[in-house]
């Protein structure tokens, strides 16, 4: 069900949002290639992301995956009219998305115990930096989606569960290029 | 507000994801490769492969209309022109 005005052939919301992801692309983008180019400089940087968990990082990145699954699922489900369902599945990519955080706090916690912090040198800059970013990424979907959930148990913005989809899959995806980048390219 | 209902496509999600997840363990196993450059040149084709399967499928790209996927390409071109002008500020400005 879709409740949009066209004026190019999509729903203007769904324009909108993919010109939001857009803007999200660069900023992200920046830092990567940033971070990349910065790395390719001082191959001594493997070093120091040798000290990343990459269990934890494999872990997380299979989290997000499955968070996409729900959150995609949840949109399909809208389009069946199973309102409920939908929702449900959006809470489950809630759980999944506080899964993620929560696990990423540990992984602060142990990375500052062992005396990495954003001001350790360039390379945990970066690190704390995109990841810190990702996660405040995260934070903010999960509110969203928590408000679009309640609405569309009651069968309203139910166009909403594919914008938020589209922003959560691009979650996803940052994830999925800073995995290699922080964690398995040590 | 216009209400209209729209038939979206939806593939099989969960194989889908199926794939992700093959696609995930191979690149870890990728890290794994003895040389480097080639370890380096694995892991990032997985997760351009994985990447693009999440647009195509799960952002639903590859049903949109023509306009928005070349809306998604100048997107990733802009990435690619920004690692370009970069390049001299970081590597021989910074780096040094």
């Amino acid at each position: 069900m879709n409740t949009q005005t066209e004026n190019m052939g999509i729903p203007n919301g769904k324009f909108g949002t993919w010109v939001f992801l857009g803007g999200e692309l660069l900023i992200f983008g920046g830092l990567i290639v940033s971070y990349i180019l910065f790395r390719l400089h001082h191959p001594d940087w493997h070093e120091h992301a040798a000290h990343t968990i990459s269990y934890i990082g494999l872990f997380n990145t299979l989290v997000l995956l499955t968070s996409s699954l729900t959150m995609v699922l949840a949109f399909k489900s809208v389009d069946e009219k199973d309102y409920i369902k939908a929702s449900n599945q959006m809470f489950m990519t809630i759980g999944l998305g506080l899964l993620f955080l929560c696990v990423k706090a540990y992984e602060y916690n142990h990375e500052f115990h062992m005396g990495f912090t954003p001001v350790t040198n360039l390379f945990w800059s970066f690190y704390f930096l995109m990841t810190g970013l990702h996660a405040f990424h995260i934070l903010a979907g999960l509110v969203v989606i928590f408000a679009f959930a309640l609405r569309v148990r009651k069968g309203k913005s139910l166009a909403s569960v594919e914008y938020v989809g589209l922003y959560w899959h691009l979650v996803d995806i940052i994830w999925i290029f800073l995995f290699p980048l922080v964690y398995i390219a040590s | 507000m216009e209400d209209k209902d729209v038939a979206h496509h939806h593939p099989n999600y969960i194989k889908i994801w199926a794939i992700l997840f093959v696609l995930l363990l191979l690149g870890m196993g990728a890290g794994m490769v003895g040389n480097p450059t080639l370890a380096t040149i694995l892991v990032f084709s997985v997760a351009f492969i994985k990447a693009g399967i999440v647009v195509s499928n799960y952002m639903h790209l590859k049903f949109e209309p023509k306009f928005l996927k070349i809306f998604a390409a100048v997107g990733a071109l802009c990435i690619l022109i920004l690692l370009i002008g970069l390049i001299p500020d970081i590597v021989y400005v910074y780096g040094d």
